[in-house]
């Protein structure tokens, strides 16, 4: 008999993938004796089922799932920093009415097409919304380094999030449908960027945000790499976005308070290249 | 690309018979001389890996007292990856064994 626990850790699996091969993997364990019945075998049958459910068992290419992750890191970096631009255009409606907002919703849309993974569709957008932002920034009567700050941001957020989707579509187009549950890591995205905007990054509610899907990203790369990967992207554009802060002087931070806060990235950074390129290599040749 | 070696085995345990899952296990942790010992999900993700790569495919099913049970073989071009990659194996452990043989001391 199969215990009760590998019954339930089955259930890790599809319901369509049970239905064909559910019988077929208990009668294997059923087989095997007291050495099926083992916790090895529960945690295995778990680590199984999530892989199939996040679509990445059976015929993934890594390149594929390396596209994925870098659309979905160019994904939370538009999204999130749409939703910063939404703050913003609020935080100073009386100076500027619409500019703002409209440049949310040309962010917003850029995030949207950057989840379809068709061709370059995802850059363009990209490219269009950071045009009408450049466009907005030498109109909007800035000055000095306030003017080079904004020229700053956007080169940091447009920057990475076009190379990913440039790099994504080099190394092919995925074909398989992929559950979306990464989506529920956009809120929290959002949250980082925002924190990181507003200069209040090493601020603990952004730790209490941040460290978490650091650590979820580190966690689940064995089986999905795909949060590893967005994770480098993201992170990428945070450190350049840091770097052009401190270079202009904003926030009044001084220069060893700067240096701490892109050394406090170099860890989890290190950490999620490793990760990400771990999880790679394992799903090309997963044992 | 190298094949790591619980595939090597999974691939290698089918060349002889058409197995089912546990006659799988059995065998690969024999040809193995008992270093792969394999788990029903590494074992059913590694050939639903292998199933899409072409390398092996489903002989049949048979069903005794209640019990579900579906049989694997190798492929043609299952047959060729594993007779590329026992070359490459073999030709590795030449290399090493003629020096081992002409007596060289390590330094």
């Amino acid at each position: 008999m199969s215990t009760r626990a590998q019954r339930a850790a089955l259930r890790a699996y599809p319901r369509d993938y049970r239905a064909e091969r559910g019988a077929e993997i208990l009668t294997t364990l059923e087989d095997m004796g007291p050495a099926g019945r083992g916790h090895r075998q529960t945690l295995s049958l778990l680590a199984g089922g999530v892989r199939t459910r996040a679509g990445l068992a059976g015929g993934w290419h890594p390149q594929g799932v390396a596209a994925q992750g870098l659309r979905i890191g160019a994904f939370l970096i538009a999204g999130g920093y749409a939703l910063v631009l939404l703050g913003l255009a609020w935080q100073q409606r009386a100076m500027h009415p619409t500019g703002l907002a409209l440049l949310a919703a040309a962010w917003t849309a850029a995030a949207v097409v950057v989840l379809r993974p068709h061709r370059l569709a995802g850059a363009w957008a990209v490219a269009a919304a950071a045009a009408a932002e450049l466009a907005w920034v030498a109109r909007a009567g800035l000055h000095g380094g306030v003017l080079w700050f904004s020229f700053g941001t956007l080169a940091a957020i447009a920057g990475p999030c076009l190379a990913a989707l440039i790099a994504a579509h080099r190394l092919g187009v995925p074909t398989r449908r992929v559950a979306p549950w990464w989506l529920l890591g956009v809120l929290p995205q959002a949250l980082l960027l925002s924190g990181v905007v507003s200069g209040f990054f090493i601020s603990s509610a952004v730790l209490a945000v941040s460290v978490p899907l650091v650590l979820l990203a580190l966690a689940v790369a064995p089986l999905d790499p795909r949060p590893a990967v967005a994770g480098c992207v993201v992170l990428t554009a945070v450190v350049l976005w840091l770097a052009t802060a401190s270079l202009l002087g904003i926030y009044t931070w001084t220069a060893p308070m700067s240096a701490g806060r892109l050394l406090a990235l170099a860890a989890p950074g290190v950490l999620l290249v490793a990760a990400a390129t771990a999880g790679l290599r394992r799903l090309a040749s997963p044992v | 690309m190298a094949l790591r070696e619980p595939t090597y085995f999974i691939l290698a345990s089918l060349i002889d018979q058409p197995l089912h899952g546990y006659g799988i296990i059995k065998r690969a942790e024999e040809l193995s001389d008992g270093r792969v010992r394999l788990s029903a999900g590494t074992l059913y993700g590694a050939l639903d890996r292998l199933a899409s790569q072409g390398l092996v495919e489903i002989d049949g099913e048979e069903r005794v007292s209640g019990r579900e049970r579906r049989y694997y073989r190798l492929t043609a071009a299952g047959l060729q990856a594993l007779g590329e990659e026992s070359d490459r194996l073999a030709r590795a452990a030449r290399v090493v064994r003629s020096r081992l043989r002409a007596g060289v001391q390590p330094a």
